[in-house]
């Protein structure tokens, strides 16, 4: 394919440069069109993919988005999509290149995600990657905070899913974090033993489990 | 003037031969002996650099009585011209004065203050200060015996004034020899400073000629002229090249410059003799070179005259003289330095002796001893120690101990194969620092006393027979005379004392009253007021000889909150508010109250030279075989202190010996925003041709910035090759550089433009393209033909032409650094290093007398233009993602599109320079310009044919981030211009001007059309400086990024100093205030709209006091 890469009169600079470059022998560009997603396979190549800090998913081959993120709308596409593999690939760059606990909470939940389709060690692994993640939401960015809708009203905190998802997935949640309820019930996790409202009573997940 | 063109030499001779940028400009035989080929000095070698520590200043010299013999004091000429004849009978030669005979009692001299070079110019200094020096010096010599000193002239201008000359002649009885030197150092043609000499060259013959015979009709007649005297050693500068010579074999070259070179002073001494019937013509000949050439052509020549270091005898040069040229003979430079470079000690004694020696002979060569008879007298070299010497432009305060050429007559240190002249220790007195007005205090050495008790035995006396001669001079111990004992003593004591000592301090004391209006600060809108005291101690410490070390520290009172300017050196010391784990806020109110300010250190080793730096400026290796600019300047003061960066920093060892030619240098910041890197580099040059080679390898990446124009670059490494040769006025250049291979096979994108420039539909299909953008979208990776770079350039000067032209090619990541060497003149179109582009450029300048026109051209493209903006999109009919595009920048992508925008320039400088070796385009041209008017105008038209990639910005909080894209395209012009004035003397004025549209540096759009001005006025002691500045960015980085403008700027700052205002001196005792004011609209930083009148305009202003004290 001729491109500019290759182009006369870039040749004709070479050639006066290097003796040997009499011609263009260099790979030619590709033409750049869509991502079929659900093409895209996960295939776990580090032990901290997804996890900040680490930007492991920048070097993994298997992740389209390298040479270009999403957009802060086409990522919510992506994450209703059908696959799993491509969502998660696209928060997990979002997360390496511009790190905040939306980006981190998506990504743990995506790996989580994966982890149901896998089995034996590999979901072990999947799920304790997840769990990190969750815990990177509530070490890094605990106070971050997601929207459900368009309007950008609706928000909540990812640190309170988080810490569900370790839960859920069996971890342990690390520092101080303790769930407390609001006055309309909802529960929230918090830092530290004091909960948001001191009026109200705090919530003991593992007697709330119990219960 | 002498001064400026030592300067335009230097910088000449840089440019033409790197190498002898270092040199001395006084190269000298090395032995005995006189041969009639060019002696081309070593280059200079370093060596311990101990400050010289002249006696305490209440220490009394005693001086000897003053000789009772007329040859040291005023032979008056009844206000009329000396009349000054050599005679000649059967016992030799002398040299009458007014009828008088007249030993040349003579001295090399000039007034440089230590921290001064070449450029000190006594005679600009008002009449008091000069009356003062001359008092002072002359009288010593007065003292002494000398009755003569050698002053050299460049051009028609420059030397003692005439009226200095008749001044020491009557006060002091010292009569000046007036010496042009024919172009010795280059010369100014047509107004262009051109060197080496062509001595073949009609146009310089014909100036050189025109210009001494107007010297000789402004000095024949004044009285305390002794004699004329041409040239200095003229003969060990013959390199200009030409095809004439160029075609002769090696051996013959040497002689056929000199052919031109002696023909030329043959015309010249009958120009003088057909003016002057009154005084004699002699030449400073280097040695004895060429003296057949000197008998062929300078039959009417009176005396014979040459520099001649031999040790303490001048050999079989009398002989020489009388039998091959039948003239008398003086030495025009002879004697030692007082430093043995062997024991890394003073040693004035052996000095003492060496010039004992010399003057013994001289006596016994001289009329009537039996001998000879042809010695005149001689010129001693030199006066005062010259502590510029060592590289000239650099450390001028130390009294450097490098040995720059060797030797052998110089036995008490000389060794085999190692350098024993120390340049800088050549005086018969040491010299001590200077005051306020630049006058010092000399310490003379055992040489002084030995000659002054010498000069009492009249040569000419009857009694005064070779006997007599030999018994007077042997009897002369230096170790018994001039208090040698008692002033080493204390001299070592106060050297012992110098290890560590403080050589400056200074406090400064300032006040800020500030207020606004329309502010969104509203802290800054109320009259506040505020002060700062900050304190510098400039210490150096000097453990040996060979190791010294400097640093300056800074403590800090109060650091103000309120300066309209937030960012500046103190500033670190103002509260800092941390969010602790607890989420409590602490409150540091200390912080960095001491901090390092600079520092530098130098290990002189016979192997090899370190010097350390930190927060200290240093240059390129531009003009050694950096073709490439591996290692750029860094000179910031004062960005950095605004920054409170820690850069430069890192050390540079120059080898020595066998490592000759190899440099290495390495540290974490070499430059301001570079990552910590070596930089290795080996240049060597072979006659005509020159040659390196060079690799820089990043060891680590900087991870921030502390403000958006120093944005560290991505980890890489690079390597460069360069040849050059020069053919006559040819010289042709070469380089080859591979660069950024740590990124290949990093992917990138680039964007062919498929549809119109307006079609920036997205719909798809509607322009062709990508996501219908408009463009292909094409995704590759780096591959090595992306790490190739290659330049080359043509240069070619003759006459008052000046041509050149340069081609450049570098692959994507293949970046170097930005072309800092200067090609005839100021010119502001140059190669940006950048990689991924190729370029064009092209250029003239022509002078015209003191005018110089001078056009330049380039034409730059990127192989890879910039990426334009496309937002991805999501399709759910096919379950597809198109990946968005967006500009690229330096922290995501391999390479990008900024320095190498697509540009078609056009620049067109105009200069008037009377003085042109001084250049008034030079960027320390405020100080340095001595012409009554000059001044140049540059205009500069860009056209920008598209935008570019992002920048790079630094957040608030600190980190990097990038803009989401760039200005459009759009052409672009700046016109800027300087207007340097010296009316009269200590009265000097600087107009600055520019005007012109610019583009933020961000990714605003928007276009602004600014212009100002300033000046800078210095009369007396008196200092005023001032700008105006309509509709521009302010001081800082990021108000360029983010098109912060402000309506209109105003500064005005006057001042009373102690001593003579200084530029570009951090420091110095003074007393002032300045007053700033500005105003804001919408574009502005700080701006609230008043929500009464959303029109009204807000402003800040500031009134700074200030007094600045420094010892």
């Amino acid at each position: 394919m001729f491109t500019s890469r290759c182009s006369p009169i870039r040749t004709l600079l070479l050639a006066g440069v290097v003796l040997t470059a009499t011609s263009c022998e260099i790979d030619p560009p590709e033409f750049r069109d869509g991502v079929q997603l659900s093409t895209i396979q996960f295939e776990l190549i580090s032990s901290n993919v997804g996890v900040h800090p680490f930007d492991d998913v920048l070097a993994d081959p298997n992740n389209p988005f390298v040479k270009a993120g999403v957009g802060s709308e086409t990522k919510f596409f992506i994450l209703q999509s059908s696959s799993t593999p491509a969502a998660f690939y696209a928060w997990a760059t979002l997360l390496a290149v511009q790190p905040n606990g939306e980006h981190q909470f998506y990504t743990a939940q995506l790996m989580e995600a994966l982890a149901a389709t896998r089995e034996g060690e590999e979901r072990y692994q999947l799920e304790q990657l997840a769990i990190r993640g969750y815990q990177a939401v509530l070490d890094y960015f605990p106070n971050d905070v997601s929207f459900t809708d368009e309007t950008l009203l609706a928000k909540f905190r990812v640190a309170t899913p988080s810490y569900f998802g370790i839960l859920r997935l069996g971890g342990q949640v690390q520092g101080d974090w303790v769930v407390v309820a609001d006055a309309n019930g909802n529960e929230e996790a918090v830092q530290g033993a004091a909960p948001i409202n001191p009026t109200r009573e705090t919530v003991d997940p593992a007697t709330e489990d119990d219960d | 003037m002498l001064n400026v063109r030592w300067l335009a030499w230097l910088a000449a001779m840089a440019v033409a031969s790197p190498a002898l940028a270092q040199n001395s400009p006084q190269p000298r035989a090395p032995t005995t002996g006189a041969t009639d080929e060019q002696v081309r000095p070593e280059e200079p070698q370093r060596a311990p650099a101990p400050i010289k520590t002249p006696p305490p200043e209440d220490v009394k010299i005693k001086l000897a009585p003053t000789t009772e013999s007329k040859r040291a004091r005023y032979i008056k000429g009844g206000g009329r011209p000396d009349i000054v004849r050599v005679k000649r009978d059967a016992e030799g030669y002398r040299l009458e004065v007014n009828g008088e005979d007249f030993m040349v009692y003579g001295m090399n001299w000039a007034y440089i203050p230590i921290g001064f070079n070449y450029e000190y110019d006594l005679w600009s200094k008002p009449d008091d200060v000069i009356k003062k020096a001359l008092d002072y010096e002359f009288g010593l010599m007065q003292e002494m015996g000398i009755n003569a000193i050698r002053d050299e002239f460049d051009g028609a201008e420059g030397g003692m004034p005439a009226k200095w000359v008749t001044y020491i002649y009557e006060n002091y009885g010292v009569m000046t020899v007036i010496n042009p030197v024919v172009g010795r150092y280059g010369y100014l043609i047509d107004g262009a400073y051109v060197s080496p000499t062509n001595y073949s060259d009609k146009r310089f013959r014909n100036a050189v000629k025109k210009d001494i015979i107007e010297v000789v009709e402004k000095y024949k007649d004044v009285p305390g002229v002794l004699l004329w005297m041409l040239g200095n050693e003229n003969n060990y500068g013959l390199y200009w090249s030409s095809t004439e010579i160029e075609d002769l074999p090696d051996m013959k070259q040497g002689d056929a410059r000199a052919e031109f070179l002696y023909s030329l002073f043959g015309e010249i001494v009958d120009e003088i003799k057909a003016r002057d019937s009154n005084h004699p013509v002699s030449i400073a000949n280097g040695d004895l070179g060429f003296i057949k050439l000197i008998k062929k052509h300078i039959p009417n020549l009176d005396i014979m005259g040459a520099n001649v270091y031999r040790g303490n005898s001048m050999g079989d040069l009398y002989e020489r003289v009388d039998k091959e040229l039948g003239l008398p003979f003086f030495s025009t430079e002879m004697g030692a330095d007082a430093w043995n470079a062997r024991d890394n000690r003073e040693d004035h004694l052996a000095q003492a002796e060496i010039l004992r020696g010399l003057w013994q002979e001289i006596y016994e060569q001289s009329h009537g001893k039996g001998r000879v008879g042809n010695a005149l007298g001689g010129f001693t070299f030199h006066w005062s120690d010259g502590w510029w010497k060592y590289k000239q432009q650099v450390d001028l305060d130390v009294h450097n101990t490098i040995a720059t050429w060797s030797n052998g007559a110089f036995p008490y240190d000389y060794v085999e194969g190692e350098n024993n002249v120390n340049e800088e220790w050549f005086g018969i007195a040491a010299k001590g620092r200077p005051d306020g007005n630049g006058l010092y205090k000399l310490y003379p050495r055992s040489a002084y006393y030995v000659l002054q008790a010498g000069y009492r035995l009249d040569p000419y006396a009857t009694s005064t027979t070779l006997e007599r001669v030999r018994q007077h001079w042997t009897s002369l111990k230096a170790e018994d005379l001039g208090q040698p004992y008692e002033v080493s003593s204390l001299k070592g004591m106060v050297e012992e004392l110098q290890m560590v000592r403080a050589l400056n301090l200074s406090m400064e004391f300032e006040t800020f009253t500030t207020a606004g209006k329309n502010l969104n600060d509203p802290a800054r809108v109320a009259r506040t007021f505020d002060h700062l005291q900050s304190f510098y101690l400039d210490m150096q410490i000097q453990p040996t000889a060979k190791v010294r070390g400097s640093l300056s520290l800074n403590v800090l009172g109060n650091s103000p909150v309120n300066p309209i300017n937030e960012f500046f050196f103190e500033n670190r010391a103002q509260p800092v508010s941390v969010v602790g784990a607890d989420g409590e806020t602490v409150v540091f109110n200390d912080t960095q109250r001491i901090k390092l300010y600079q520092a530098r250190f130098n290990w002189q080793d016979d192997w090899f030279d370190l010097e350390g730096y930190y927060r200290a400026g240093h240059y390129h290796w531009g003009y050694e075989g950096d073709f490439f600019m591996l290692y750029p300047e860094a000179n910031y003061e004062p960005q950095v202190d605004m920054f409170n960066a820690d850069a430069p920093s890192g050390f540079v060892v120059t080898g020595k010996k066998a490592l000759k030619g190899l440099k290495i240098a390495a540290g974490p910041e070499l430059t301001w925003g570079a990552n910590p890197t070596v930089v290795a580099k080996y240049y060597r040059e072979f006659g005509d041709t020159e040659f390196s080679v060079m690799h820089q390898e990043d060891i680590a990446q900087r991870p921030n910035a502390p403000t958006s124009s120093v944005i560290p670059l991505p980890r890489t490494r690079k390597t460069s090759m360069f040849v050059s040769r020069t053919y006559g006025p040819l010289k042709f250049e070469i380089g080859g550089l591979m660069a950024g291979t740590d990124r290949l096979d990093r992917e990138f994108s680039i964007a062919n433009q498929v549809g119109s420039d307006t079609c920036i539909d997205q719909t798809p299909g509607s322009c062709g393209g990508y996501l219908g953008s408009g463009y292909d979208i094409l995704d590759d990776r780096i591959d090595w033909i992306d790490t190739l770079g290659a330049k080359a350039k043509l240069t070619y000067v003759k006459n008052n032409v000046n041509v050149y032209l340069q081609g450049g090619y570098r692959g994507l990541v293949a970046d170097s650094g930005w072309d800092a060497l200067t090609t005839f003149t100021g010119w502001s179109l140059r190669d940006t290093g950048q990689g991924n582009n190729y370029n064009l450029l092209a250029g003239t300048a022509v002078n015209f007398g003191s005018f110089q026109i001078a056009p330049n051209f380039m034409y730059q493209k990127p192989l890879e233009g910039p990426l334009p903006n496309i937002p991805d999109l999501y399709d759910a009919q096919t379950d597809q993602v198109f990946l968005g595009v967006r500009p690229r920048n330096l922290l995501e992508d391999p390479f990008w599109v900024r320095g190498s925008r697509e540009t078609i320039g056009f620049e067109l400088m105009l200069s008037y320079d009377p003085t042109g070796a001084t250049w008034a385009w030079a960027w320390d041209n405020i100080v340095k310009e001595d012409a009554d008017l000059a001044a140049w105008v540059n205009f500069v038209y860009r056209i920008l044919p598209t935008s570019q990639d992002a920048g790079v910005g630094v957040a608030e909080e600190g980190f990097l981030f990038a803009f989401p894209g760039a200005p459009p395209a759009k052409n672009l012009w700046e016109v800027r211009g300087r207007v340097i004035m010296n009316p009269t003397t200590n009265n000097h004025i600087v107009l600055n001007g520019y005007g012109g549209i610019k583009q933020s540096t961000g990714d605003n759009g928007r276009t602004i059309k600014a212009g100002g001005g300033d000046v800078r006025w210095t009369y007396k002691k008196l200092n005023l400086a001032g700008f105006v500045k309509i509709n521009d960015w302010g001081p800082f980085d990021f108000q360029r990024d983010f098109n912060q403008t402000f309506p209109v700027q105003l500064l005005g700052d006057v001042s009373y100093s102690l001593t003579t205002p200084q530029w570009f001196v951090r420091a110095f005792t003074r007393v002032g205030a300045a007053f700033q004011y500005r105003t804001l609209d919408e574009n502005s930083p700080r701006f609230l709209v008043n929500p009464n009148n959303p029109n009204q305009l807000g402003y800040e202003w500031e009134l700074r006091t200030y007094v600045h004290i420094t010892l």
